[in-house]
């Protein structure tokens, strides 16, 4: 007993809003003094009932709008998966030229997030001047998405049975001229994220999840394969145009040898995940085969032959963080879906969140939060109640962050002596 | 490990679960140029078997995928389905395994896999919230998405009277009755207790001033004045 009232853990919760990521979540640390002991996940701020409104309010086609806003970043994969899924359902199969166009904006995507995602790290461990390079970079991208779809962020490219705008013969130099651009720095990139000191220091052996883990908790997306489990959606399942292609699902090992599953190794996957994307678009775009890109123009016949249709589809798809999923079951009759299921991939992603922050450090929270790259925000305020006296106090994310970045001049300090 | 066929899969859960095997859908499609398959299987069987053919998909192999749960009202009944991707890992070779189950709407309940599957515990947790399907034996029954303050004993996905319907906000294409019109608009949960008998309880302790206090009255007042005179509002 004596021990209990010696003992001093406290809660923090962390959250639920930050404006740098980009979705409120809610982690609850119950630490002593500097170590994470447990750690609880709140979720729930953004339910915005994107399924519901899907099932009761819009017509199919309508839902691949909605679908596109789930998520800022992943606006390509969700309405992928959607249209797969409603395709299944109703029999209709899209022309292979659209299957090369939707694989050539989902690469895209691919690279514009995980060096998103890159800044974002770099900036949680106080390196900014990597967290600018890496942004300004990644400008390149976007223009690029920009100057094919006509938008930066929602790109309104799918259509079911089709995809709503070719990819010209016109267009393709410009692309090249981009993918160019990005493997003469990639090497740079290499060298900055995988060879210096302040990062090295920060993410190796941090934030651990172990392949069983991995495998028990269902880590997906480059969480899981920098972890070891060999699943990317892109490589098990026929879809898009991947199914056309050689791809191999890529883990930390190819360059260090061995598998850890830290935050070192995650970013080793996604690195040479936009390397493993230019590759897909070239090869797209050598390999496109003419024809049509919509099999049913006509918007009003298709509607047609979905509200007659019965049937139901899952369309798998992989997005920059992992496999998204949608269910879609389709009512001869009825205007809108029967039922429609979402699942993004981060769903699966934060049940790894107590495994690999336990034993941890506070000031680890943001870095090794962020290196599942969740589609969450977090981490703005924090309250610490100390439990003997009940007291509040109020932990902001910049004293958050302010703890990352210090712990990083720590070390090196440490380096320099 | 040896990778079967979608009709040897099926096959094998025929022989394994006898009766308790409903029926089964092979889906199939070829893909882009090189005309590589996309398959997906449906598995249909009886709640008795469920974990048994849990356990024969673990079998196919280890740490199977699942992907989520989804759950449709059906109107006597509510259809689950189990999302898996198995055979992950190995070039095209991957499978959608849906394992289909229909549960009648007097004995929503479902045993839990989380002993076997242990990250299947956020999609249990959302399929008890959201369709109100009790998992038995669920190590964390909490809720996952809805907020604290929701009302026991309504099912967003539900589409009978357990659904959400009168706590939505009107919505193009939704019809509200007209005298609950400033109700739907003051508060989410004012309009439940209107209907009387369905959640007074709940509500009565949870926030006894939603349900009979003033303030409700002259919000709702406040509301209806606005819409006879819209334009004095500022």
């Amino acid at each position: 007993m004596k021990n209990k009232e010696m003992e001093t853990t406290y809660t923090i919760p962390v959250g639920p809003i930050h404006p740098a990521l980009k979705e409120p979540i809610r982690l609850d640390l119950k630490v002593d003094g500097e170590e994470i002991i447990d750690v609880d996940v709140a979720m729930g701020q953004v339910h915005r009932g994107i399924e519901w409104l899907g099932m009761n309010r819009n017509n199919p086609i309508q839902n691949i709008y909605l679908a596109e806003r789930v998520c800022g970043i992943c606006n390509i994969c969700h309405p992928f998966a959607y249209i797969m899924a409603v395709e299944q359902a109703a029999g209709i199969t899209p022309p292979e030229r659209a299957e090369y166009i939707r694989v050539v904006i989902a690469e895209m995507e691919r690279i514009h997030s995980h060096l998103l995602w890159a800044g974002v790290a770099a900036h949680e461990i106080g390196f900014d001047s990597v967290f600018y390079l890496v942004w300004r970079v990644r400008e390149k991208i976007m223009d690029l998405i920009e100057y094919v779809t006509g938008n930066r962020v929602t790109k309104a490219m799918f259509q079911i049975g089709g995809v709503r705008r070719d990819i010209t013969e016109e267009q393709f130099p410009q692309i090249r001229k981009t993918l160019d651009y990005y493997k003469t720095i990639f090497k740079q990139l290499k060298t900055v994220f995988l060879d210096d000191r302040t990062i090295r220091m920060r993410t190796k052996n941090v934030g651990v999840l172990k392949t069983e883990d991995a495998l028990k908790l269902l880590a997906c997306g480059p969480t899981g394969r920098a972890s070891g489990v060999t699943k990317d959606v892109r490589q098990d399942q026929a879809y898009g145009a991947y199914a056309d292609l050689d791809i191999k699902a890529i883990t930390p090992d190819i360059i260090t040898g061995t598998i850890v599953g830290d935050v070192y190794d995650r970013i080793i996957v996604r690195l040479l995940e936009v390397k493993q994307s230019i590759e897909i678009i070239e090869h797209c775009l050598d390999e496109m085969p003419p024809g049509a890109t919509l099999i049913e123009p006509k918007m009003a016949k298709l509607l047609k032959t979905l509200k007659t249709a019965e049937g139901k589809g899952v369309g798998r798809a992989e997005a920059p963080r992992g496999e998204v999923i949608h269910y879609v079951r389709l009512e001869a009759g009825r205007e809108t879906l029967a039922t429609w299921k979402i699942r993004a991939p981060t769903y699966l992603n934060l049940m790894s969140i107590p495994t690999i922050l336990k034993g941890g450090q506070i000031a680890d929270v943001p870095i090794v939060f962020a290196s599942i790259d969740p589609c969450m925000s977090c981490t703005n305020r924090a309250v610490v109640i100390d439990r003997k006296t009940n007291k509040k106090s109020i932990m902001t994310y910049e004293k958050l962050h302010q703890l990352s970045v210090e712990k990083t001049r720590r070390l090196s300090n440490g380096l320099v002596e | 490990m040896e990778i079967l066929s979608p009709e040897e899969i099926v096959e094998s859960f025929k022989a394994a679960l006898g009766s308790s095997f409903i029926d089964s859908k092979i889906y199939q499609r070829e893909v882009a140029v090189k005309k590589n398959l996309f398959q997906a299987i449906w598995i249909y069987v009886k709640r008795d078997a469920f974990r048994q053919a849990v356990d024969l998909i673990s079998k196919l192999q280890e740490y199977p995928h699942l992907s989520i749960i989804s759950s449709s009202d059906l109107g006597d009944s509510v259809e689950l389905i189990y999302h898996f991707a198995i055979y992950y890992g190995h070039h095209l070779k991957g499978l959608s395994l849906g394992l289909c189950l229909s549960l009648p709407k007097n004995d929503l309940k479902i045993p839990t896999i989380t002993d076997l599957i242990p990250g299947a515990i956020f999609t249990e947790r959302e399929t008890q919230e959201m369709m109100g399907v009790e998992v038995v034996g669920i190590p964390d029954d909490r809720r996952l998405f809805l907020p604290e303050d929701f009302p026991e004993g309504v099912y967003p996905w539900r589409k009978d009277e357990t659904g959400p319907e009168d706590m939505l906000k009107v919505l193009p294409g939704h019809s509200c009755h007209s005298d609950s019109f400033a109700s739907c608009h003051s508060e989410p949960f004012a309009s439940c207790h209107s209907e009387g008998e369905k959640r007074p309880k709940n509500l009565a302790q949870d926030n006894p001033e939603l349900v009979s206090g003033e303030e409700s009255h002259t919000a709702q007042d406040r509301l209806r004045e606005e819409s006879q005179e819209p334009g004095e509002k500022k």
